[in-house]
């Protein structure tokens, strides 16, 4: 198992707020105010030293600003919520859009959890969820769930409620340091059925790291001195070209050239970063064939760390996944692999074992199907999470659990112990 | 505001960190060479978002639930013994059984003891299925009704290996059998090593030391046969405490492939022919079978000095060859010879 993680979720405390996109712009203004102000006096000295300094100034501080920036991402934007947990579900939509312009190279999707049905996701922002005692929310399929009241997402007692439901959020609304400001569709599976529409997130957001903000910080004295560099090139260019209109021309050449080299060298040694190669691994035995992708409506279990992403509008995610496993719904002999609550389950429908027809109308309403779902989604969890108990990752490192062919044709036999016969 | 002085305060604590860094300047300039001729090479080009699926090796894991598959083992070159290990017969009573001493129509209880080869993903579902060969190599496989579902865990965790219990009511007719085993698992890491087969004696034989054994084509054309004998037997395990550690470098698939090096070093096909200890005759050796055609081989061993005590074990290997097509396994059983 080789999933990569940069960041680090921190716990959060009162007056604490994390690093927000509504943030970002003020938090660079503040960061690179120092060498600015250095780089504008060393310009407005008119001096060659001035100059020199000026361009000093401008790599210097455009490697901290990325290292702060960096810092912030990689370390003060997750919140740490319940630690690492598993969920079950259904894929529903891949790789919305970027929140970070386009440099970002993290990989997500958004997780429709079991035994949730589409109908079931908030089409506006959901507060009920806090009344006391508390309501559906606003679902796109209201009624069934009016009926059914036990398969709203955020009141579901299962997954719903455990990883995708607010925690830190009030009524009435305080001005709160981890806010959930309703999320534009755009950024949820619902951007094509509800454009522009602002909604409650009810899908769990999953998150593959990258190593983009990794590498600009390990980058970053470099990108600094080729941002410096290509200012005092660009500006010396400037200068040469803008000469044929005397004094003045240098010196609106220079400052584009300035601008333009610098902006041109930040956008080279980003995409040094964007395209560094954090290194490979083969977990594969001899004999593994190719691994499938991950589609649109798969059924997977994954496993990673359940955090609060404050950059966003402010939601629950799994950040960073540490694995994804994928199964499929076959009835073999009525064990139950996935289940999906269906408002109107036909009488004559095959029903999985231990359920009624009317359990499948009623979903997590139903006594029944609520326990059929907990057990499911414990079996699967137990597929995937077992590997990350303690201990036993050590005892897969013992030399009787390294054979790759059986346990009698290479393995071996412990001290103390009968062969595995 | 307090963003601005946030930024600030963080801006002149990533100063101190950049000075830190200077040094990097000089360790970090070849990776960043490399990184910035691969950003070139592809003309900065990053991938769209919103593609159709996703890839996530690493973190995409599969489970791999496997039993001793000798059709797998002999594709990759290693010799193999039809007397599976991950199949154990067991009276009702649940004492061990002989695979060569069953009675006829009788019920036994099969066990398939089942691997994951998987050090990251279980299998909370695995259904097992058995079925038995009618008669020798090659032959129809009648199913032992419904499933046994399992579950498999992780390599290295407490439901690893797992066990499928059967009950099998054996046939009224005498004679050899195979039975197979085989696991079901949707995203398989690797699905060729499910199927195992594990061959009984039902009744008594004539004579311990000839055996009849039939061989049949099942394919739709003709195909030319060649049986194979040879001794191979598991091996004896060597102590965990001699075993080499993993390699340093190239992860888990170093380490299989060099553990696959070292079994083709002493397990390999061809490495255990019928040592001149003995006389191993087969009535036909080679032979063309037309579809569905069928027929008998008799198989005489005896030990060479005429006198033997204890078990000796002979793998017969069924291999088939359509037109110009490869060789390919076709099944085989392992013969024991009790001398007295």
């Amino acid at each position: 198992m080789a999933f990569r993680q940069y960041t680090k979720c921190y716990t959060h405390t009162a007056g604490d707020k994390p690093f927000s996109k509504d943030d970002l712009f003020g938090f660079v203004l503040g960061a690179s105010a120092p060498g600015l102000i250095v780089a504008i006096l060393g310009f407005l000295s008119g001096s060659i030293l001035g100059g020199v300094v000026a361009f000093v100034a401008i790599a210097v501080q455009y490697a901290s600003t990325i290292t702060a920036v960096a810092n912030e991402w990689l370390y003060h934007r997750l919140v740490c919520l319940t630690g690492n947990q598993c969920a079950v579900g259904k894929v529903e939509t891949m790789e919305p859009p970027s929140t970070l312009g386009d440099f970002d190279n993290d990989v997500y999707f958004d997780l429709r959890l079991l035994p949730h049905r589409h109908g079931d996701e908030y089409n506006a922002p959901n507060t009920t969820y806090l009344d006391s005692p508390p309501t559906p929310g606003p679902a796109i399929d209201p009624n069934p769930i009016a009926a059914h009241p036990g398969n709203d997402i955020f009141t579901d007692n299962l997954q719903g409620a455990a990883l995708v439901k607010p925690i830190f959020a009030h009524k009435p609304a305080q001005p709160i340091d981890l806010p959930y400001d309703h999320v534009p569709s755009e950024e949820t599976p619902l951007k094509d059925e509800l454009p522009g529409a602002k909604i409650s997130r009810s899908t769990l957001h999953c998150e593959a790291e990258g190593n983009f903000w990794q590498a600009m910080k390990d980058y970053a004295a470099l990108q600094g001195a080729a941002v410096g560099a290509g200012a005092a090139a660009g500006a010396a260019a400037g200068c040469a070209l803008g000469s044929f209109f005397g004094p003045i021309g240098c010196l609106i050449g220079a400052i584009a050239g300035g601008l333009l080299g610098g902006a041109g060298a930040a956008y080279v040694g980003a995409n040094a970063a964007f395209n560094s190669d954090p290194g490979n691994f083969n977990d594969a035995n001899v004999g593994d064939t190719p691994i499938d992708a991950i589609n649109k409506d798969d059924l997977v279990v994954v496993f990673g760390t359940h955090v609060y992403d404050g950059f966003h509008e402010g939601w629950h995610e799994i950040h960073p996944l540490m694995a994804i496993l994928k199964f499929n719904n076959l009835n073999i002999q009525g064990a139950i692999q996935y289940l999906e609550w269906d408002p109107n389950f036909p009488d004559s429908a095959e029903v999985p074992a231990g359920l009624t027809a009317d359990d499948m109308r009623a979903g997590l309403s139903s006594p029944a199907f609520a326990a059929a779902a907990k057990k499911v989604r414990d079996q699967w969890c137990a597929a995937i999470g077992q590997p990350f108990a303690p201990g036993i990752r050590i005892a897969q490192l013992k030399a009787e659990n390294r054979w790759t062919i059986h346990p009698l044709v290479d393995g071996c036999q412990p001290a103390g112990s009968p062969p595995p016969r | 505001m307090k963003n601005f002085i946030n930024g600030l305060l963080k801006g002149l604590k990533a100063l101190l960190e950049v000075f830190k860094l200077l040094p990097s300047l000089f360790t970090k300039l070849i990776p960043f060479l490399r990184d910035l001729l691969r950003a070139f090479r592809k003309c900065f080009y990053r991938p769209p978002r919103g593609t159709c699926c996703l890839h996530l090796p690493g973190l995409h894991v599969r489970p791999d639930p496997m039993i001793y598959a000798q059709h797998w083992l002999m594709s990759q070159g290693l010799a193999v013994t039809w007397d599976n290990p991950d199949i154990q017969l067991y009276d009702m009573l649940g004492n061990l059984v002989s695979p060569s001493d069953l009675n006829p129509a009788q019920d036994y209880k099969v066990v398939v003891r089942c691997w994951n080869n998987s050090y990251d993903a279980g299998v909370p579902v695995l259904p097992v299925y058995l079925s038995y060969l009618s008669f020798g190599i090659g032959v129809t496989s009648i199913p032992i009704p419904s499933p046994t579902i399992v579950t498999l865990g992780a390599k290295a965790t407490a439901n690893c290996p797992a066990f499928a219990d059967f009950i099998w009511h054996t046939p009224a007719t005498p004679g050899h059998y195979c039975l197979q085993a085989l696991l079901y698992c949707l995203d398989d890491a690797n699905p060729q090593n499910n199927l195992g087969q594990k061959n009984v004696q039902v009744g008594k034989l004539a004579s311990p030391a000839t055996f009849t054994l039939a061989v049949q084509n099942q394919a739709s054309v003709r195909r030319h046969f060649q049986l194979e004998a040879d001794m191979y037997q598991l091996p004896a395990l060597p102590s965990c405490s001699d075993q080499p550690g993993p390699p340093r470098e190239g992860g888990r698939l170093a380490e299989s492939k060099a553990r696959w090096r070292r079994a083709l070093e002493t397990q390999k096909y061809g490495l255990f022919p019928v040592t001149a200890a003995w006389q191993l005759t087969m009535s036909l050796q080679e032979f063309d079978l037309e579809p569905r055609q069928a027929k008998d081989i008799l198989i005489s061993i005896n030990p060479a000095s005429g006198a033997f005590a204890g078990i000796q074990s002979f793998n017969i290997h069924g291999f088939a060859v359509a037109g110009d097509g490869p060789r390919a396994l076709v099944g085989g059983v392992t013969l024991h010879v009790q001398g007295s």
